[in-house]
């Protein structure tokens, strides 16, 4: 199990300049999910009774073809196979999205609106204590390769049901399959640890939000991003640039047998540019700057774009010519951004319930309940609820989960004693709720998810102070110098038994803080590897500064939107590595002239 | 002098109007071309002595329907660049280099990318200088590596590693690619509704895709051409499905250079029900014993057979240099000279054939991907196997390109495909022969093959997991053949005509064309999913052994599909 938290770079960046080695991470897609949609009042009391949902005139038509369908698929399946079928649930996802990216001047992609729907289907046959899905806990990532079924575009009512009617079939047939084979699982194999139900009993939710229109002009935005992008141009030695802006609306249809139901809708905006140059000795130097919103206006004005964009060009030109970092263990502070993912993946993945009860995972935590297991100055939730921390937006909004159970501020660790996991509907030993982090990208089958994950401190001291704490704690160990992680790409950790259980981070611009008062040097080339105990041990202390890592995070269920904020990190140890590189030479000819104008 | 002087001007005319309005693509094209192949130069190794750039750029449309409703209209537009470098000399140069095991399949000798969709000078010759700056790189290392695995090998004779070839400058308008988008989603729907009135199809869709594109090509022998490239689709596919859980796929497809020669929307329709109905009539249908005997492939089911039995037998397939797994004799070579065919039967392939109006058909061109004219080939002259539709890669036996290049290094390709007979019988006759045939066989009955299964084909941009796995079916049962959904009984004591339930061929390959006993006088051009052609007359092969569909069926649906539950 591989997963991987990325950055906001543009999909094909990510994969280029991280797809190396030993495991396959994944092409990385920018799903940025909604920070706010605003709220139609008047339905949002509504409630109906279980298993009596019906359709009514005024729900959209996809409302109503899925309540139909559900209604008589539920109705007419439930006793039909040799198991009965105990819970039914539709999702649709209406997808709208714009990409307009421009590079050296020019737009490379086509900036025209791409419409899609996609349908997941969750048949449970069964029943909650048991049921089809009991398999799926050791299907790993298998659950991401079963396509949903793509729907039309329109609203129209038969094409839809025909669509949903196929689709429920085919997963009718496969949930009883699946039953049997969980059925025989417990006849032949020893009794699993956690013997927790399949499936939480969870109250009905009615949510009607309203509907927002992406409010992009192509032709403004294609004009903004060939100027901004042109700026690379000064600079020779950045060999592949480029500025884009993505717009995207979610609105999502969530129906169950149990009568929920749930129509709600994200919009995201994100401008990014990401700028790349390949150092002497072949290694691609990289960064990004990006900022993004679920309000237009909240984006970078075009004098803003213009100055995140040369400031980067600059930065990757510093970066360039910057020494290799070597291994090395000892001191280190984790700059906020660093210190969230740090925690996103050391912490967080292995808090995610499904975890606890899946006998191939490492299940690091799953007996650490009301146990110490990081510095008892630290706190740590997830808030999906929040949308906003400390001004910065957090990327991972929701009002309710894609189970339909109403998102949760969960206290994860209390002063450095572990509360409880983050829950889907799926019930872990000791936890029969879900508190509501059942998440998956359009289509896929929700397992547990982090949100927005925020790391606390009751330690803190201001940043100038936590750096001399470094400098002492470089001196008391007899080291030449520490290290300061500063931006970073992302991360990944592997959690399952059958791998080292490790974490390693993936940082993009880091400097050597030396000692004997000789100013920082900046550094290229290295990540961060260690195991998840033994790290959160070393946490010394935090400052008082705050910061977010936006980004989207893959994993059993797909691409969702996360962020990981935290205060900057003084760690005691922490191991670094080389990383991989490229041996290409710099190009060999210098970039062309330009055109004769 | 007068007759020759009128040309002449009109030539310059010509020229000068294109001089008058620069295209910024080709300036970039030429200018990065020029100093590539002056200035780029690392160490001791040699300057490239080949380069070409080609840029595809493409605009086009997609539309899907599915009962009555759409479920995709998108309109995009893409452009990529091909940048192909060669060091070396004409006789040993860089290209076609296995990678190790990896590379089996084929190297891939230059580099594509998505370029600026603007025709922005510098955009697109900056993306142009760091492609050539990789392609160059790799070539250095390719022919190092070349040269290293035929030093550790006795080789006798060798053919060149790039042909030669003219020059051709063309530069022609660019195309615009102008569909009526609403008139067209409101057509794909009113087709996918055709479906509706059919309870025993289970799924179905219908799909548009109307593809044109502008096709740039420069290389440093002094080529430069700007060409418009067309290929409009249009398909329905559906899949039907019996109450005892027996399920058939097949599709319609209909293909032009553009949307301005798709056949009349009444042709359409009719093929569309017509497909529903077949469908509809075959899951009900008898199942088929298993057959040996001769057989009458009729209308589309003969342009299917010649596509998957001889087409791969007719492109150029060189092996690479220092393969670690020891290549087989490339058997196709091997043919050459021999007869494959009846002697009355000549095959040609034709780039650039022409439909009733005067157009390119979807897979034609006028010049290939590597610059070359696409060239009219005889592959088969009375039976006999006289040429490989070729690229500029050449072999022994083909030194030259005939212009079947698809461009980045890939094998040669098959486009319109025409099977001319000497010798036919009117369609009675071909049927009374067929029974003649099998009454001297002692046979109760013979077998008439109307259609292949054609599976759906799936779209680069439509990874859907029903397309996946129509696609992984396909591969699965791919005995050559796809099954035969249309299979007519005809009993042999009064002629009576019985339709079967599809039927599957237990072997096919190449030597079922010298098996070919009879043709008809019925040729006329059949259109196939992926944009070839074959024009054909339907025929009659003996001795071949047809069993029953052994398809991993479903149970039926357990309800009932909520649009005909409901009437």
């Amino acid at each position: 199990l591989t997963l991987v938290s990325n950055n906001p770079s543009c999909s094909s960046q990510s994969k280029r300049f991280t797809s190396r080695g030993l495991l396959t991470i994944l092409s990385l897609s920018l799903l940025l999910l909604p920070a706010e949609a605003s709220v139609a009042k008047k339905h949002s009391k509504r409630t109906a009774p279980p298993f009596k949902a019906t359709a009514t005139a005024a729900d959209s038509i996809v409302m109503q073809a899925m309540q139909k369908e559900l209604n008589r698929s539920f109705a007419k399946l439930k006793d039909a196979g040799p198991a009965p079928v105990h819970f039914l649930c539709y999702r649709v996802y209406d997808k709208k999205e714009i990409t307009i990216t421009a590079s050296y001047g020019g737009i490379t992609t086509d900036p025209s609106l791409v419409h899609t729907r996609l349908l997941n289907v969750e048949l449970r046959a069964g029943s909650p204590q048991l049921d089809s899905t009991h398999h799926n806990q050791h299907a790993g990532f298998a659950g991401m390769f079963r396509g949903p079924q793509p729907l039309p575009i329109e609203d129209d009512e038969s094409a839809l049901r025909a669509a949903m009617w196929n689709k429920t079939d085919s997963v009718f047939k496969a949930a009883q399959k699946s039953f049997n084979e969980a059925q025989s699982d417990k006849d032949v194999l020893v009794a699993e640890e956690d013997e927790s139900n399949d499936f939480s009993v969870e109250k009905p939710k009615t949510y009607i939000g309203a509907r927002q229109e992406l409010a992009i002009d192509p032709e403004r935005w294609q004009a903004i991003l060939r100027r901004a992008s042109e700026i690379y141009k000064r600079y020779p030695t950045i060999t592949d640039s480029d500025v884009t802006l993505r717009a995207n609306v979610i609105r999502r249809y969530i129906v169950t047998s149990e009568g929920t139901k749930i129509e709600d809708e994200s919009v995201q905006y994100t401008l990014m540019t990401v700028a790349s140059a390949i150092a002497d000795d072949g290694m691609r130097v990289w960064l990004y700057d990006h900022a993004e919103s679920p309000y237009l206006k909240d984006l970078p004005d075009e004098k803003k774009i213009d100055t995140m964009v040369d400031n980067l060009a600059k930065a990757v030109e510093q970066l360039r010519v910057a020494p290799v970092a070597e291994p090395y263990a000892g001191p280190v502070i984790l700059q906020s951004k660093a210190a969230g993912v740090f925690f996103h993946e050391v912490f967080g993945h292995r808090a995610e319930g499904h975890r606890q009860k899946d006998e191939e995972e490492g299940r690091t935590f799953t007996k650490m309940i009301g146990q110490k297991i990081m510095p008892s100055f630290i706190t740590v939730r997830d808030d999906p609820t929040c949308k906003q921390l400390a001004g910065l937006p957090l990327n991972s909004f929701y009002r309710y989960d894609d189970e339909g159970v109403p998102a949760q501020n969960v206290m994860l660790v209390d002063h450095g004693v572990l509360k409880t996991f983050l829950l889907s509907r799926s019930p872990v030993k000791g936890f029969s709720q879900s508190n509501g982090h059942g998440r998956s990208s359009p289509g896929a089958d929700p397992v547990a998810r982090q949100g927005n994950l925020i790391v606390e401190s009751s330690n803190q001291v201001p940043y100038s102070k936590l750096r001399e704490m470094l400098i002492a704690e470089i001196k008391r160990q007899g080291r030449p110098y520490g290290l300061v992680f500063d931006e970073i790409a992302g991360g990944f950790t592997l959690t399952q038994t059958w791998m080292p259980q490790l974490f390693k981070l993936l940082p993009l611009r880091v400097y050597r803080v030396y000692a004997d008062g000789r100013p920082d040097e900046l550094l290229r080339g290295v990540s961060m590897i260690g195991t998840p105990l033994v790290s959160l041990e070393t946490i010394m202390c935090s400052a008082d500064d705050y910061n977010t890592f936006n980004g989207n995070c893959g994993a059993e269920s797909g691409w969702v939107p996360v962020s990981a904020s935290a205060p900057s990190l003084l760690l005691r140890t922490l191991e670094v590595e080389r990383q991989s590189k490229l041996q290409n030479k710099p190009p060999i000819l210098p970039p062309p002239p330009k055109e004769a104008k | 002098m007068k007759v020759f002087l009128l040309p002449l001007i009109l030539l310059m005319a010509t020229s000068s109007a294109v001089a008058a309005e620069r295209d910024p693509i080709l300036d970039a094209m030429n200018d990065e071309l020029k100093r590539s192949v002056t200035e780029l130069k690392i160490d001791k190794h040699d300057k490239p002595y080949y380069v070409s750039y080609m840029i595809s750029d493409d605009t086009s449309l997609e539309i899907a329907a599915a009962f009555g409703a759409i479920t995709k209209d998108e309109l995009s537009r893409g452009r990529n660049a091909f940048v192909d470098v060669h060091v070396g000399t004409y006789q040993l140069d860089s290209g076609h280099v296995s990678r190790g095991l990896f590379g089996l399949a084929g190297g891939v000798p230059g580099s594509v990318k998505e370029i600026s969709l603007d025709d922005n000078y510098d955009a697109i010759r900056h993306e142009l200088w760091l492609q050539t700056d990789s392609s160059y790189k790799n070539a250095i290392q390719h022919l190092e590596k070349k040269k290293s695995d035929l030093g550790e090998k006795n080789v006798k004779e060798r053919p060149d590693d790039w042909s030669k070839e003219s020059a051709i400058v063309r530069v022609e308008p660019r195309c615009k690619l102008s569909v009526d988008r609403v008139l067209w989603a409101d057509k794909m729907k009113g087709w996918s509704a055709i479906f509706k009135s059919y309870p025993k199809i289970r799924t179905s869709k219908v799909t548009l895709d109307a593809a044109l594109l502008n096709k740039y090509f420069v290389n440093n022998e002094g080529s430069e051409i700007r060409v418009p490239d067309g290929r409009c689709m249009l398909s329905a596919s559906a899949t039907a499905e019996s109450s005892d859980g027996f399920a058939i796929s097949d599709s319609v497809v209909f293909g032009s250079f553009d949307i301005d020669h798709m056949p009349a929307d009444a042709l359409v329709q009719e093929k569309i029900k017509a497909l529903a109905e077949k469908l509809t009539q075959v899951i009900v249908a008898k199942e088929l014993d298993t057959y040996d005997g001769p057989i009458m492939l009729e209308g589309e089911a003969a342009a299917e057979f010649f596509d998957k039995i001889l087409s791969p037998s007719i492109i150029v397939k060189r092996p690479f240099d220092g393969d670690p797994i020891k290549n087989t004799e490339d058997a196709n070579q091997s043919r050459i000279g021999r007869r494959i065919l009846p002697t009355y039967v000549n095959v040609e392939d034709i780039p650039d054939l022409k439909d009733e109006k005067g157009a390119l058909l979807p897979a034609g061109y006028d010049v290939d991907n590597e610059g070359v004219p696409g060239q009219k080939v005889v592959v088969v002259e009375k039976g006999i196997l006289k040429r490989l539709l070729s690229t500029r890669l050449p072999t022994l036996k083909n030194k030259s390109s005939n212009g079947h290049a698809p461009g980045n290094g890939g094998e040669p390709i098959v486009t319109n495909l025409v099977v001319n007979s000497e010798r036919t019988l009117d369609m009675a006759a071909l049927k009374a022969k067929l029974m003649a045939l099998g009454k001297d066989e002692g046979l109760d009955y013979v077998l008439i093959v109307r259609k292949f299964s054609a599976p759906p084909q799936m779209n680069g941009r439509d990874f859907s997991f029903e397309n996946i796995s129509a696609l992984l079916s396909g591969v699965r049962n791919r005995s050559a053949l796809p099954y035969a959904v249309e299979v007519v009984k005809v009993n042999l004591s009064d002629g009576h005509e019985e339709l079967l339930r599809g039927g599957q061929f237990t072997t096919a390959n190449i030597r079922m064309l010298r098996d070919i006993a009879a043709t008809g006088d019925d040729k006329h051009r059949y259109q196939l999913t992926d944009g070839q052609t074959v024009t054909t007359p339907s025929l009659i092969v003996t001795d071949v052994e047809l069993q029953k569909i052994h398809a991993d069926a479903d149970k039926p649906p357990k309800l009932e599909h909520p649009y005909f539950e409901k009437h």
